[in-house]
């Protein structure tokens, strides 16, 4: 009797131990996608991909400069062009239901040729100031009419110049 | 020993891989089923802008509907109940102690309870601007505090994805899913279209269909399926022979932008290609095409639309909550013209305070359950 009292005693337990928290209710349970560590642009197995130069933050008010990297993935010589665009877009007020539609900041066309399995690193001066509380984002893709959804690229690089007591800072997204 | 025996017995069959699968259905249609939970946000420094849709749209809700109010505070809640007045619904607050924004539908979507289960609220991976904009952020934790607070009945996941609920827009049968989605995606949480896709279809089980090309906005500022493979798309071409008259006269005054509409009325053939687009590819996916006047601003965000509504299905009746603005009352009727020849019963809710904001009904509210 006794040990039929502790086993039920010790099973109630365990399970009240690990159901105390409802797996069905209020939770946040599921592990989200890991994030692509570096988003890039494949054209014609060239791989694109862009980064603040020498890996600086960028802030509100700096004339953001970019390395532009491409690694030729195939055995021949390559030659591609991209189109590197960035655009700014803020809330339009408080009660905004969504941020404006993004407003161009710079937009440049850039050839690169490249050896079979070469890397090559071209830095890119955008000269325009970067605005405060804004979200930044610098596109690539390849040049083309913007007809279907693949031509439209990828946003490379994502970050917002978030003004604070304490001056503007940066948060990069990725 | 026994008891850890047992223990683990009842643990491994009540945390079975049945049991620890979403246990809702897929997400819930737009167009079908009776209203019968809803939720809205309410931040007290909106309120010039959101209560008179509110109690506007609350006045002419049934009864047994219950309206969830999302509040930053008990005062807040306090605020709007003052300030809607008396309704038939009845209101409930969910005071969650973070600042949020007034705009409910883009936080979550939810998937409706199977035999027995729960409603699962399935929010974005993050909210666009959260990092300048902190009651956006604050956005970000709403599904949790619904969840939270409506108990075992509710449970909340977070998404891997980034999008606005206002993405996508889901019928009986298809989920239709906006290009920006992709977009924000590509290269960010998904390798490619094919995985985007396949994830989503997976994720919220229906159907995907991704549009191409779109204006660059939410789903329901544009598009708004009635059931039946029916699709109401917006029409710029349409709304501008509505406006015609009113617009010379305004000209000719020239006093400020017409109906404030930022920039003015965006007529152009690009705005107008794409409004058309949108209408080809539900053509192509097999759905009757409705065309209803829209007015887009040049902001590309400020809209005068007849899509951003709300569907109620009591029984064989259909009934819809339909914005009006005033000041264009030709393109109001044309709007409810259009609904009405679908067989809608029509209840207009009057957004004017609301659309300079660049959202309207739709967007203010979202809905939890249908029976």
């Amino acid at each position: 009797m006794t040990m039929t009292t502790a086993a039920l005693g010790t099973a109630t337990l365990t399970v009240a131990a690990f159901l105390a928290a409802p797996l069905d209710a209020g939770n946040d349970a599921d592990a989200p996608l890991p994030k692509i560590a570096k988003a890039r642009l494949v054209s014609r197995g060239v791989e694109l991909s862009l980064a603040p130069a020498g890996g600086r933050v960028l802030q509100a008010g700096d004339q953001a400069e970019f390395d532009l990297t491409a690694l030729n993935t195939t055995d021949e010589p390559a030659s591609v062009t991209v189109d590197i665009a960035m655009t700014a877009s803020s809330p339009m007020d408080a009660l905004s239901r969504t941020i404006r539609l993004p407003s161009a900041l710079w937009q440049a066309e850039q050839v690169v040729t490249l050896q079979p399995r070469e890397t090559k690193v071209v830095m890119l001066s955008t000269r325009t100031n970067l605005p405060p509380n804004s979200i930044i984002n610098v596109s690539l893709r390849e040049p083309g009419p913007k007809l279907a959804l693949e031509l439209l690229g990828i946003t490379a690089l994502s970050f917002s110049t978030v003004a604070t007591n304490a001056g503007p800072a940066v948060a990069l997204f990725q | 020993m026994i008891g850890l025996v047992g223990g683990g017995a009842i643990l491994a069959l009540s945390t079975s891989p049945d049991r620890r699968a979403a246990p809702s259905g897929p997400v819930l249609s737009e167009c079908d089923g009776q209203l019968r939970d809803l939720v809205l946000h309410y931040e007290p420094s909106a309120r010039d802008a959101v209560v008179p849709v509110h109690r506007d749209f609350l006045g002419a809700l049934d009864g047994d509907v219950r309206v969830h109010v999302v509040c930053p505070d008990r005062l807040a809640f306090a605020d709007f109940a003052a300030s809607v007045g008396p309704v038939k619904c009845r209101l409930l607050p969910i005071v969650v102690g973070h600042p949020i924004t007034a705009w409910s539908r883009d936080r979550w979507l939810a998937f409706g309870p199977s035999a027995g289960g729960v409603t699962t609220l399935w929010s974005p991976r993050g909210e666009a601007g959260g990092e300048i904009w902190p009651a956006r952020a604050g956005d970000e934790r709403v599904g949790m505090d619904i969840a939270a607070a409506l108990g075992p009945s509710v449970r909340a996941r977070r998404s891997g994805l980034y999008f606005d609920g206002g993405d996508f827009l889901t019928d009986g049968e298809n989920v239709f899913v906006m290009p920006r989605v992709l977009q924000r995606n590509i290269q960010q949480t998904v390798a490619s279209r094919a995985e985007f896709i396949n994830l989503l279809a997976r994720e919220l089980r229906r159907p995907v269909i991704l549009l191409d090309e779109a204006p660059d906005h939410h789903a329901g500022m544009f598009m708004a399926s009635a059931g039946g493979r029916t699709m109401l798309v917006g029409d710029p071409g349409l709304a501008r022979e509505l406006v015609a008259v009113q617009l010379a006269e305004h000209d000719r005054a020239a006093t400020k932008e017409f109906m404030n509409l930022p920039g003015g009325p965006d007529f152009t053939a690009a705005t107008q290609r794409l409004f058309d687009a949108v209408a080809a590819q539900c053509a192509a996916a097999g759905y009757r095409v409705v065309r209803i006047p829209v007015l887009p601003a040049r902001d590309g965000r400020t809209y005068l639309t007849y899509v951003n509504v709300l569907m109620d299905q009591q029984g064989g009746r259909r009934l819809v909550y339909l914005p009006s603005y005033r000041g264009v009352e030709p393109l109001n009727a044309a709007g409810r013209a259009v609904w009405e020849r679908l067989g809608y019963e029509v209840r207009t809710v009057d957004c004017t305070t609301a659309y300079r904001h660049f959202g309207c009904l739709h967007c203010l509210v979202n809905v939890l359950t249908r029976s």
